[in-house]
């Protein structure tokens, strides 16, 4: 037989056959363009304003302006890796900051339980979301829509509009100014995120099987995977982001703040994860391309505003990014499985 | 009155004259030539591979046949390689497939509409137009329906009537057109089949032609005027169905007459050896009904039936994707019954499914995940996987599979058909499984790549692993099983082994009503 044959002259020279041999051109520059296009921003706009924008001071500034937006954007691709849209995420954010920021301030808690009080808020609606998506059959965006309004509504309630500042833990409100080696601590935390992040999607069977699930819901099912369960997990691991980056955002801006949770709030975050995925390993959402993304729309904007463009451009730019991102990210799926569907 | 056709005596719709098609070395058709009668409803017979498909695509201009074919319909002749959907729709041929597209949440007005046109004043629809002419369809056909019906509420049966009056609806009253159903009875539950018998014949009564593609023979000796019958790609012979029995209908299919050499499956007894792999007892759930058999551990078990038989079901079943509502299944000795996928693969189960894209493949994943989705476990460490070790199983699977990919981390969608589905025969076969459930295992592959999947699933058998494999291609059950169960309607009717395995004794088996009338 001869099966038999081949599984003894298994051949040894494929498995010394390098990983990913011979990269051509036009794959490199599309791996690595949204890299060049960041390095190409940096260029111009130190170019533009040497005295402003190529300083210490300004990348120290996007270093710690970012990190909550790229850990919002982390939570994003979470369930977009699933096939499944959380718009809510913003408003879940602002509400675990509140939620944080109330149990310090309202309840005297520690800021360790504190902490844990917003982050597990953020897990709660997370599961609320994941249920409603994958038990009740509701359309993600919509269903995610219709709980970020209902957030909305809680946190104006009960803040009253008005941010809560007062008998917060200094630990936490003084993090945006601590750095280690000049690196900000809000930049560290965002790091440590980011790899615990990459570690659950690349590294861990869960990650394998949500990213089945976004691939092909069925052949996933029949291949023994719990559909269902994957994608309502997916969603409490983005409320549960959501709710790091909302205690992070204290520490950012000071206070908790209840105009946070609207959609315009995550667009950014939005236009970085699907920016990601038209860079690092183009047509899949990762955490590398996704930290990309942000920085790349965070230093542009520092950029055009020092160069004193109006601000309502900010939403313009924004707004376009996450349109063309997406686009762009549709014809790469296209390339990779032939088709391109309508818009869901 | 349509031009040309009275003048003849015993009038054609439409003549077919020398049309061929291959694929490939496969001929598919090969010279056919005959005529149907207009207004008659004539039988399109054929086994699996007889060309019968082929015909029907070339004549609705979805497959052009090759030149020097000719396809003559009311006197207008057509080179048949220069057929065209829209040239076969002006011609008057209207066609209806197996499963019809309707649309279930939209009303049968809707339905309707949306094979023609909408009435529209300045864009917007004039429903009452739209409803009138809906209900007179309705009321012409006799279709037991109302115009805001919503589709997904009626039976089966005029769901299927709904889409033929949607294909015939533009054909002027007087005008005549021909009507090519194919299968259409094939998934309807039995007691909805008259119903559609009975509109078929009102529509033949108003003139139309009809060109009736069934492997129901009860059915078209009671519904058609004539037959055609194709063979492996060859005209067999047209001739008026009267005077036809089943028997003699199966013989033409078949090519020869068969002495009954084969075992009845009640006639022969398992026998109990060994242990078997698998026992099911009286299994009922879908179609099937009081559904009995054993596998031996390294036998390799067909089922051939027809779409609708309950032959995927049984696959389903046995897999744990579906529940079955009676009888009993054990595996090993063991009474089981499987309440999910994972329970199924967990006793030893694997199921490589019937359409590759659709539930087997991970399009946009490399060639390395889409082989190891089904057992993760074994790689991960501490929660981790190694993707070491993931990596090297990747490269043995390629190696022993024979999947042709330039590496194990392309994506899957840049193999071929053929490559794609050994990946899913090795994700099943790299978790050494006891009972492999094969659906159509080899469906749109090529012949290289079909023999490397029959040596693969080979390889497997002398572990002492256990096959059940459905496929409508007969000469596969006769090349890879070692015996074969036929199933129809939803009941097993015979057992074959040996040289009675055999494409002919299939077909035959498959298309009687019952296997001891037919011989």
């Amino acid at each position: 037989m001869t099966l038999a044959k081949d599984t003894q002259t298994l051949p040894t020279q494929a498995l010394k056959k390098p990983a990913g041999q011979g990269f051509k051109r036009t794959e490199f520059i599309e791996r690595a363009g949204l890299i060049l296009l960041l390095l190409l921003v940096i260029v111009v706009f130190s170019g533009l304003r040497p005295n402003t924008f190529a300083t210490y001071a300004n990348f120290r500034s996007i270093a710690t302006v970012q990190p909550v937006m790229a850990v919002t954007a982390i939570a994003l691709i979470v369930p977009l890796i699933g096939g499944r849209f959380d718009v809510s995420v913003g408003a879940t954010l602002g509400l675990s900051a509140i939620a944080t920021a109330s149990a310090m301030s309202h309840f005297d808690l520690p800021l360790v339980v504190s902490i844990v009080i917003g982050i597990g808020a953020g897990a709660l609606i997370g599961a609320i979301n994941g249920t409603i998506v994958a038990y009740l059959g509701v359309n993600s965006i919509i269903g995610t829509l219709g709980i970020a309004t209902i957030l909305g509504g809680i946190v104006t309630g009960y803040t009253n509009g008005i941010p809560i500042s007062s008998g917060l833990s200094p630990v936490l409100t003084n993090i945006s100014i601590q750095s280690v080696f000049g690196i900000p601590v809000l930049f560290i935390l965002m790091a440590l995120i980011a790899a615990a992040a990459w570690f659950l999607l690349t590294q861990t069977p869960y990650g394998r099987n949500l990213a089945a699930v976004g691939s092909n819901a069925e052949s996933a099912r029949l291949a023994g995977i719990r559909t269902k369960r994957v994608v309502m997990q997916s969603f409490v691991i983005a409320g549960s982001l959501a709710g790091v980056a909302g205690v992070l955002q204290i520490g950012a801006q000071g206070n908790a703040g209840p105009q946070l949770v609207g959609i315009t709030f995550i667009l950014p975050a939005l236009a970085a994860a699907f920016l990601g995925a038209t860079t690092w390993e183009p047509g899949k959402f990762t955490v590398q391309g996704t930290l990309i993304g942000i920085f790349f729309l965070g230093t542009t904007i520092s950029g055009l505003s020092l160069v004193g463009i109006q601000p309502w451009i900010t939403d313009v730019f924004n707004g376009a990014a996450v349109v063309l991102a997406i686009a762009l990210s549709a014809q790469l799926r296209r390339r990779r499985t032939g088709s391109l569907e309508i818009g869901s | 009155m349509q031009h040309t056709t009275d003048t003849t005596g015993p009038s054609h719709a439409l003549r077919i004259r020398n049309l061929s098609k291959s694929f490939g070395q496969t001929q598919a058709l090969d010279g056919v030539s005959f005529d149907i009668r207009a207004g008659a409803v004539h039988g399109l017979l054929g086994g699996n591979g007889s060309g019968k498909s082929t015909l029907i695509k070339a004549l609705a201009g979805v497959q052009t046949a090759e030149h020097g074919g000719e396809i003559e319909f009311l006197g207008t002749k057509v080179s048949a390689d220069h057929m065209t959907p829209e040239l076969a729709r002006s011609l008057g041929l209207r066609f209806v497939h197996q499963n019809p597209a309707v649309f279930p949440a939209m009303t049968v007005a809707e339905n309707i509409a949306i094979g023609a046109k909408f009435p529209t004043t300045a864009g917007k629809i004039r429903w009452k137009e739209l409803h009138t002419h809906a209900q007179e369809l309705l009321d012409r056909f006799e279709i037991a329906a109302k115009a805001d019906d919503i589709v997904g509420d009626l039976r089966q049966a005029e769901q299927t009537m709904i889409a033929i009056a949607r294909a015939l609806q533009d054909a002027d009253k007087n005008a005549v057109s021909a009507l090519v159903l194919d299968e259409p009875t094939a998934s309807l539950p039995d007691h909805e089949v008259d119903i559609l018998l009975d509109a078929v014949r009102r529509f033949a009564a108003e003139g139309h032609t009809i060109i009736y593609v069934s492997h129901r023979l009860d059915e078209v000796i009671q519904l058609t005027d004539d037959v055609t019958i194709l063979r492996d790609g060859h005209h067999v012979v047209t001739r008026p169905t009267e005077g036809l029995s089943e028997t003699d209908l199966i013989e033409l299919i078949v090519g020869h007459s068969l002495e009954k050499s084969y075992a009845s499956a009640h006639a022969k007894a398992p026998v109990a050896t060994t242990q078997p792999r698998l026992e099911v007892r009286n299994l009922a759930g879908g179609p099937l009904q009081d559904v009995s058999f054993d596998v031996a551990p390294g036998e390799v078990l067909g089922i051939a039936g027809l779409l609708g038989s309950g032959r995927t079901e049984i696959l389903r079943i046995l897999f744990g994707d579906l529940a079955h509502e009676g009888g009993s299944i054990a595996l090993d000795g063991q009474p089981v019954a499987f309440k999910e996928v994972r329970e199924g693969m967990k006793a030893g189960v694997a199921l490589v499914p019937e359409d590759r894209n659709r539930e087997g493949v991970f399009q946009g994943l490399s060639v390395r995940h889409n082989l190891s989705i089904a057992d993760l476990g074994r790689f991960a460490r501490r929660g981790r996987i190694n993707g070491k070790a993931e990596r090297k199983e990747a490269l043995r699977s390629v190696a022993n599979y024979r999947i042709k990919t330039a590496d194990d981390a392309a994506l899957i969608s840049s193999l071929s058909g053929g490559n794609q589905q050994k990946v899913v025969m090795a994700r099943w076969l790299r978790r050494k499984p006891k009972l492999l459930l094969l659906d159509e295992p080899t469906q749109g592959v090529d012949v290289g790549a079909r023999e490397d999947l029959y040596a693969s699933i080979r390889g497997s058998l002398k572990d002492g692993m256990s096959v059940i494999a459905v496929s409508s291609d007969f000469d596969e059950l006769a090349q890879i099983c070692d015996r074969v169960i036929v199933l129809r309607d939803g009941r097993i009717t015979d057992e074959l082994s040996g040289q009675d395995i055999n494409r002919q004794t299939m077909t035959h088996l498959v298309l009687a009503s019952s296997g001891k009338d037919a011989a």
